[in-house]
């Protein structure tokens, strides 16, 4: 199990991550969702031991990772963008990984098969999908416990994703592997993580197993014979809030009843739930972000 | 050990071109000599020596190269997040890279080791090429180590280019301007001549960087070598003769090699994976070569405005390179102040006190140890009175140091008076004086002159000099 700690991290002058708290436990899929600038990327490094972090710990189970090579054996980082050597091809990656990473034959090759790769050619000669698919395929048969891919899926055709998610669910069925994955692909996120973490300007806003994350998170709209005022939602968990004059809509953490009782209090014209979408929490979240930020509310 | 055999391995496999390609041209530049000069100890010095030369630059070309090489992965941050999640210790990897690095530093030393052992066919001189390579090889790998530092403190390529480039330029430049700065005191006190060895020897000073001491120690290695090889005799005591190099030089180089390996080290392990491709802000790459290079040249030569101006415009482009952006900041008109006002306070004080009290004209004859005198007559002709006294003199006789300094008071007082016309020739006088310091003079010598000098002549004529120390037509 991965454990975030109040984890601070700063690059430069600037506060990347702060107090991050977050568990990740073993044989799921684990979605990092955020904007871009967020800390996704600086999450995953702080994870894999490239950076570390300011304030705060993070363990593998009970061990500090960073430069701890027992620890560091577990995990696998692959970046957004991998490094290949110079003129380098598939299989002198895998010979590469291989020095420290138990690279699963069989497998290796069921899977340059399936993605229709040829280990030879040179990486510089793939496209970026390709390439991307090469380096995905070389974690997976390298079977580490921890398999970190940073918006790995963006850029790969619909197909392709459909066989890694395959290929992924069928690995932390037969081998208790996580993988931690950050996407923009909020959608995706949610179909195919069993738990997740939302970061927002540095900080989780919203974490924990998908299911209950999103059973304990409310979509709600509202109308009013009035104007709407945020102050009236002030007691409630609100995660984002788009107000339209008398039109309201909420994302709200907390028990339905509890919610619902209230909201009543409030005399609603309309009072609606609607289905919870990852993405569109995702995108109100950072409009009222803005909006915080612009007027201070 | 697993991990650091197999990531042994699979770098040879990995830069196995690129290592044949090194070995082939360091071979052949070794070798090549050997083979255009037929090989005889007895008798040639010239293969030996232009092999050990040879030897020592790709010594010095590969501990400027090799760091930025082997870690040129952290001046990428797509290549740090490569290697930073590797299973490896950090100081594993370091050193892991570090060695394979030095073994490349000391290919050509092993190359020129085993040529010598493939062409004499009695090895008695063995030893002698041992003692010589150890040498080099500290003296390649000290330079390594300090290059390894520097490049370890950058944040990327270019600055690391730069940061391996300064370290030898700016360690020559350190010498040159000591050696400027006293030399242009020394010649503005004394008539003519003079030069920075007046105030003390500058030979350990300048055996202090790998540079220079490695072609010190291949000059004095190459001098024992053919000495014994000819006329016998006992290596390492003429070898130390010849050197100018001590034991405690050998323990300093050894301090600098294991000192600046552990600190680069030590800077590996703190540098953050973050840090890759962002502007270098250690104190110990820009603000230090800058302040070295200017200070160096500004020290070298203050009073000349064309070399302060080209001084000048260097400093501000290496700022330039810094801050990758052209800027004058007050800050930095104030250091290049700064530096201007120290030097010329410093250049005020060594003609005020006569070089703190060491610099004299004319030294007594019981303060000589020996006199090394040349004159060179510019008329050359048959009818010309000095046309035969083109001379050269080494020798400890105290009566010829007596005629020595007569005739150097002599040419001074004309010197004075002539001014430099209608001089006939020049006269190079270098004393070496008993504290193991050196005065040179540069003086003009004329007609007046001509009494003392064919005394002088003569006298040299009557001693019968061993052949070697003098030289008159």
């Amino acid at each position: 199990m991965i454990e975030f700690q109040h984890v601070y991290k700063f690059l430069g002058k600037k506060q990347v991550l702060q107090d991050v708290n977050v568990t990740i436990p073993d044989g799921t899929v684990f979605g990092l969702i955020g904007a871009n600038g967020s800390g996704k990327s600086t999450f995953l490094r702080l994870l894999s031991g490239i950076y570390q972090c300011d304030g705060g710990k993070i363990l593998l189970d009970q061990e500090h990772i960073f430069d701890n090579r027992r620890c560091k054996k577990q995990i696998l980082f692959i970046s957004d963008e991998p490094f290949q050597f110079f003129r380098s091809t598939l299989a002198d990656m895998k010979r590469f990984y291989s020095q420290w990473y138990k690279i699963d034959e069989d497998r290796y090759r069921e899977y340059l098969t399936m993605f229709h790769l040829d280990e030879h050619k040179p990486l510089h000669n793939f496209s970026k999908g390709m390439k991307r698919q090469a380096f995905i395929l070389l974690g997976l048969a390298a079977s580490p416990r921890y398999l970190l891919l940073d918006e790995a899926f963006d850029g790969l055709d619909p197909m392709i994703r459909r066989y890694f998610k395959q290929v992924i669910a069928e690995r932390i069925a037969d081998k208790s592997m996580s993988v931690i994955i950050s996407s923009h692909d909020l959608k995706e996120v949610q179909d195919f993580c069993d738990s997740f973490a939302m970061i927002e300007n540095g900080s989780v806003s919203t974490s924990g197993e998908m299911n209950d994350a999103l059973a304990n998170i409310h979509h709600i709209q509202m109308a009013f014979h009035e104007e709407v005022k945020a102050e009236w939602f002030d007691q409630l968990d609100v995660i984002t809030m788009q107000i339209r004059s008398k039109v309201v809509k909420l994302y709200v953490r907390g028990d339905e009843e509890k919610i619902r009782s209230y909201l009543k209090t409030l005399h609603p014209l309309v009072l609606e739930l609607l289905p919870v979408q990852l993405e569109e929490m995702f995108i109100q979240s950072v409009i009222h972000q803005k909006e915080v930020n612009r007027h201070g509310i | 050990m697993a991990y650091e055999k197999a990531y042994g391995k699979w770098y040879w496999k990995h830069n196995q071109r690129m290592l044949a390609t090194y070995l082939m041209i360091a071979a052949t530049l070794i070798i090549v000599p050997q083979l255009m000069f037929p090989y005889d100890p007895q008798s040639s010095s010239i293969p030996l020596a232009l092999s050990a030369y040879v030897v020592f630059a790709l010594n010095l070309l590969m501990a400027l190269l090799v760091p930025l090489y082997q870690f040129r992965f952290l001046f990428n941050k797509r290549s740090v997040d490569l290697y930073y999640p590797l299973p490896m210790k950090k100081t594993t990897m370091y050193w892991l890279n570090y060695g394979l690095g030095a073994i490349l530093v000391c290919v050509p030393n092993m190359i020129f080791f085993i040529n010598l052992l493939w062409e004499q066919a009695s090895h008695a001189y063995i030893p002698y090429y041992l003692l010589m390579m150890a040498g080099l090889v500290l003296f390649g790998l000290s330079l390594y180590a300090l290059v390894t530092f520097f490049v370890m403190k950058c944040n990327s390529l270019w600055d690391a280019c730069f940061a391996a480039a300064a370290v030898p330029i700016s360690q020559l430049l350190i010498v040159s301007a000591v050696n400027g700065l006293l030399r242009n005191a020394v010649t503005e006190l004394v008539n003519n001549g003079g030069s920075a060895y007046e105030f003390f020897s500058l030979s350990y000073f300048e055996g202090a960087q790998p540079v220079m001491a490695g072609f010190q120690w291949i000059s004095a290695s190459l001098n024992a070598f053919f000495h014994i090889s000819q006329s016998g005799g006992n290596f390492l005591t003429l070898w130390l003769q010849e050197s100018t190099l001590n034991a405690w030089m050998l323990i300093y180089y050894l301090l600098l090699l294991i000192g600046f390996s552990d600190w680069a080290c030590k800077t590996y392990v703190k540098r953050k994976g973050e840090d890759s491709e962002q502007q270098t802000t250690s104190k110990f790459i820009f603000p230090l070569f800058i302040s070295l290079i200017t200070g160096s040249l500004l020290a070298y030569n203050i009073t000349d405005i064309a070399y302060l101006c080209f001084t000048i415009v260097l400093f501000f482009l290496m700022n330039a390179l810094a801050e990758r952006k052209l800027v004058i900041k007050t800050k930095m008109i104030a250091v290049l102040a700064i530096y201007g006002i120290s030097l010329l306070g410093i250049h005020k004080v060594l003609i005020d006190t006569n070089g703190f009290g060491r610099i004299h004209e004319f030294y007594e004859t019981d303060e000589i140890l020996a006199v090394r005198s040349e004159y060179h007559d510019y008329t050359d002709s048959e009818e010309s009175e000095m046309s035969s006294i083109i001379m050269y003199v080494f020798q400890k006789d105290p009566k010829l140091i007596e005629m020595m300094v007569k005739s150097h008071h002599e040419s001074v007082t004309n010197n004075v008076k002539h001014n430099g016309e209608q001089a006939l020739g020049e006269l190079i006088i270098d004393y070496e004086l008993k504290n193991g310091k050196h005065a040179y003079r540069y003086l003009y010598f004329y007609p007046e002159d001509a009494k003392l000098i064919k005394e002088f002549k003569d006298y040299i004529k009557e001693q019968n000099y061993a052949e070697d120390d003098v030289f008159i037509r």
